[in-house]
């Protein structure tokens, strides 16, 4: 079967694309009506997770930087609209801004250590933060704050549907089609932003830092902005938590989070946009489907009461095995087996090979979900203990 | 500031607590020293892997075995579990750089974490107690009022922590195995030239990183008398730490290291006593920011990390 | 003609997809000295590391008859070849002595060990001096003693030297060829020295081959090496 190729921003092109966003619109608003309100519970926490991930992808699929202090963003927003909300009595709307300028702060402080140092120190002083922002939230600090304590802070947030929406949808419904809108408009603008000039100098960066920064990008200030930006949305991740969720506490945004907010972005790709909506969907779909399974397992079951652990194992086994054999991640798999039947090319592509066979095309995505060499980008070369490629390769 | 600032035995007490607790976190700091020299990784999964050991222990007393045996058993298995890790699990991911072994280590967290939750359960249990642990069981120095006195779990640590610090050193300087792990740490590619099973090195680090874990892990559960299944979680923060301030790849850095962040976080809070509550993370944190920004390469270390 | 001590057959070797070598044939005999010359990236560190399993390699090296290809470095280097790498590499935070026995690795005879080092002190004094140093903080040319020293403590068969002179002032380097000359005499090591400094190599081997963009363009006597037209205007300057 031969494949179809399509030029990239050409007529066709924006016809199938045109196509595709249309479908999605149309899951979203036939979601509500044809799926119970604890399914759309489900899938309304699906929407607030893959925004977060998405964060995680921008700084560390995408700038290749080992960030594990996520739920300390994702937390920070949490928190932030739940104090608002709740003590303030401000609307969940107005707390989204707020939460994103803090998280674009905090984002911004964690990412200053960033411009001096590299790779495991930044590991660790992103651990630091992750792990110490639950226990900055359950102490006396926290607690004149509004945090709450160890307790967790509850907040009620509850939509009705406007009159003037015309489907029959519930009020979780609505809300959950009001979530997909918001996380369409992120996703888009994270689309737009790694195909920019700065998306595409976090990618340089990543890949050759020294030859980047010969190349007149400015390492320091693409650094910042890539912590910047992926704690905005892990921030605007935790607001949108709490429309799926009426409670914050420290053990929801404890290192675990960032955990599986990891897992879940090596499974879907981490230098991808897309494959944050896998990473959220395994987020929560696979801890629920776990524990119904190990619910009727009685040999499981007379192990422990709390059937959510099997799930954690099985994150760390999925995470081991991605790393193994799936690097790049499920999105680049996918689009592998989308270019069976079509090809998108890039204009700078097709102009190479003009008139060119399907087998031969350009990288599908635009190159965006190229098969990245490892996750977070190839190791440097040069690193004084990496050797040469081929060297390591025959060691042992 | 604290009423009792020129108290000599309420510092006294500030400070032998400080160590205590220094100790525990240099021990946490060797293994990640250990583990650094020679591979240039961090196991983030350190302080599970301790926990796993810990639990080992309690296990065992659990079946019978005088706790010294079973520590002697557990220290032992730990060995061949890091060690088997390293080359099952870590290796073949060692070409592909940082990033994957990383990740690796976190699998390992989630996994271990979890089985151990599994297994025996998420409420704390009794910590088996190699160091007699009674309200008597201590040295009293100054009659006070305040008093002053070690207790002797306190003076167990920091023997352990000192006997273990003369081992290290002993293996290290003395035996032909400690120059191999020390040569492939100066110069990995010369060592191989010279015929050093590298590879051995390595697993040998990660071995002796996972009983020094487990030996650590076994006296913070004798400190805080119980034991669970996240009692290591911020103790690996502290030993991160510890090991950041000494330099990661400073042996005689870690225990310095830890010591010192043991004192800092016992003493400040003691005598600045309007800082309300247990922050002692924070302050973790602020000692990490500081020595990463003012001197990234610790206060013993001699390479800078420069691997993303 | 006995079998040489090393043989290389249509020896290729890459760096990722890059070829470096391609099809080098060489060998070297019983207690001879033998010096690879060449431009910059010609490959000449490469057939070093080639021999060594330091490269992923396709052909054939046989030290004595005995395959190498495809073994890993430990167990090649064990075989009786050492390698004095380009740069030295000796372990700077490790003492002169713990450096010597570093390169007694694979040796069991404590004895012979501590026999040999006396024996190296003899031949390089700078280093008895400074026994208890740390290597890191000599002088290049000191460092280069060691690293030579070092090779020689594993009692090998075959050293390959690569670039000895590099960075070492004129003196030095003749000094520290006057030594190897009397080690190949005295021990019948044999050598193959990797060297941009032509003429005094040439002086000192008996064999030369040289080599051009990963393939061997001449060899012969270390004479009708010298004496070839070409090698004359590239390497020796006259």
């Amino acid at each position: 079967m031969t494949a179809r190729v399509v030029l990239e921003g050409s007529r066709t092109h924006r016809v199938w694309q045109g196509a595709g966003l249309l479908l999605a619109a149309l899951v979203v608003l036939l979601l509500p009506v044809l799926t119970s309100d604890f399914r759309l519970g489900q899938f309304s926490l699906v929407i607030a997770y893959a925004v977060a991930v998405l964060g995680l992808n921008l700084v560390t699929g995408f700038s290749g930087q080992i960030s594990l202090g996520h739920g300390a963003f994702f937390g920070l927003g949490a928190y932030t609209t739940a104090i608002l909300v709740s003590d303030h009595g401000w609307s969940w709307a107005a707390t989204v801004p707020v939460a994103a300028l803090l998280g674009l702060a905090l984002g911004f402080v964690v990412g200053v250590p960033a411009l001096r140092l590299h790779g495991l120190y930044l590991a660790v002083i992103t651990l630091a933060v992750g792990v110490a922002f639950p226990v900055v939230v359950s102490q006396p600090i926290g607690l004149a704050l509004g945090t709450g304590g160890v307790a967790g802070k509850p907040v009620r947030i509850a939509w009705d549907k406007p009159a003037w929406f015309g489907l029959d949808v519930s009020d979780r419904g609505w809300t959950f089609i009001v979530m997909a809108a918001i996380a369409g408009a992120l996703f888009w603008i994270a689309t737009g932003l790694v195909r920019s000039r700065i998306g595409r100098s976090m990618v340089a960066l990543r890949d050759n830092g020294t030859a980047a920064a010969i190349s007149g990008i400015w390492p320091a200030e693409v650094k910042t902005v890539a912590f910047a930006v992926s704690a905005l949305y892990g921030s605007i991740g935790g607001s949108l938590y709490l429309l799926t969720t009426p409670i914050v506490s420290p053990s929801t945004v404890g290192f675990t989070i960032t955990l599986l907010f990891i897992t879940a972005m090596v499974l879907g790709g981490a230098a991808t946009v897309s494959g944050a909506w896998i990473g959220g969907l395994a987020m929560v779909f696979l801890p629920y489907y776990t524990a119904e399974w190990a619910g009727q397992l009685p040999l499981l079951r007379s192990l422990t009461d709390q059937p959510g652990l099997f799930a954690n194992v099985i994150y760390g086994v999925i995470l081991i095995v991605f790393i193994y054999f799936v690097p790049s991640g499920l999105v680049p798999l996918l689009t592998g087996l989308r270019a069976r039947f079509l090809v998108i090319v890039p204009p700078e592509a097709a102009a190479v090979a003009s008139g060119g066979s399907a087998t031969t095309a350009g990288e599908p995505d635009g190159g965006l979900s190229r098969p990245t060499p490892a996750i977070g980008g190839p190791t440097d070369p040069a690193a004084p203990h990496a050797g040469t490629p081929v060297d390591t390769a025959r060691r042992r | 500031m604290s009423p009792n600032i020129d108290n000599p035995a309420y510092l006294l007490q500030l400070v032998t607590s400080g160590l205590t607790n220094g100790a525990l976190y240099a021990l946490v700091a060797l293994a990640v020293v250990l583990v650094y020299k020679t591979t240039s990784h961090i196991n983030l999964a350190q302080g599970e892997m301790a926990t796993l050991g810990a639990f080992a222990v309690f296990e065992l007393g659990r079946h019978g075995v005088p706790v010294w045996i079973a520590i002697g058993i557990a220290l032992v298995l730990s060995f061949l579990f890091g060690a088997g890790l390293e080359r099952g699990l870590i290796r073949p991911l060692e070409k592909r750089g940082v990033f994957p072994v990383i990740l690796a280590t976190l699998a390992l967290f989630l996994i271990i974490n979890a089985l151990v939750a599994i297994f025996w359960g998420t409420q704390p249990v009794a910590a088996p107690r190699p160091f007699p642990s009674g309200i008597e069981d201590k040295f009293d120095i100054l009659t006070g009022p305040p008093p002053f006195f070690i207790t002797h779990v306190a003076l167990g640590i920091l023997a352990v922590l000192v006997a273990l610090l003369v081992g290290l050193w002993l293996l290290l300087e003395k035996t032909k195995l400690g120059l191999g792990y020390r040569a492939v740490a100066a110069n990995r590619e010369a060592a191989e030239v010279m015929g050093i099973p590298v590879g051995r090195m390595f697993m040998f680090g990660w071995g002796i990183a996972a009983a020094l874990g487990t030996l650590a892990a076994g006296l913070v559960a004798e400190t805080a008398g119980t034991l669970d299944f996240n009692s290591m979680a911020a103790i690996l923060i502290f030993g991160l730490a510890a090991a950041t301030l000494g330099g990661f790849d400073s042996v005689p850095g870690a225990a310095v290291g830890g010591l010192a962040l043991g004192l800092v976080m016992a003493v400040v809070p003691g005598v600045f006593t309007f800082i309300k509550g247990d922050l002692s993370l924070v302050i973790a944190l602020i000692v990490v920011l500081v020595v990463l920004l003012v001197r990234p390469q610790g206060l013993f270390g001699t390479k800078t990390l420069e691997r993303v | 003609m006995p079998e040489p001590l090393l043989q290389l057959s249509g020896v290729h070797a890459a760096y990722g997809q890059v070829e470096v070598l391609r099809g080098i044939d060489l060998t070297v005999g019983e207690g001879e000295v033998v010096v690879l010359l060449g431009a910059n990236g010609a490959g000449k560190t490469t057939t070093l590391r080639a021999i060594c399993g330091m490269v992923g390699t396709r052909g054939s090296v046989q030290l004595a008859g005995t395959e190498l290809v495809g073994k890993p470095t430990e167990w090649i280097v064990r075989r009786g070849i050492s390698h004095v790498p380009q740069g030295r590499g000796v372990f700077g935070v490790l003492d002169v002595e713990e450096n010597l026995r570093v390169g007694a690795w694979g040796r069991k005879d404590g004895k012979g060990i501590e026999a040999d080092i006396e024996r190296w002190y003899g031949v390089f004094p700078r280093l008895a001096e400074r026994r208890h140093q740390l290597a890191g903080g000599m002088s290049g040319g000191e460092q280069q003693m060691l690293a030579i020293a070092r090779g020689l403590m594993a009692r090998p068969r075959l050293l390959l030297l690569d670039e000895p002179s590099l960075g070492l002032a004129q003196i030095i380097t003749r000094g520290l060829f006057a030594q190897l000359e009397d080690i190949n005499r005295e021990e019948s090591v044999a050598m193959l020295i990797v060297e941009q400094n032509a003429e005094l190599a040439l002086s000192f081997a008996h064999r030369g081959y040289v080599i051009e963009s990963g393939s061997i363009v001449l060899s012969g006597t270390a004479d009708e090496v010298r004496g070839n037209d070409d090698m004359r205007r590239a390497y020796l300057g006259y």
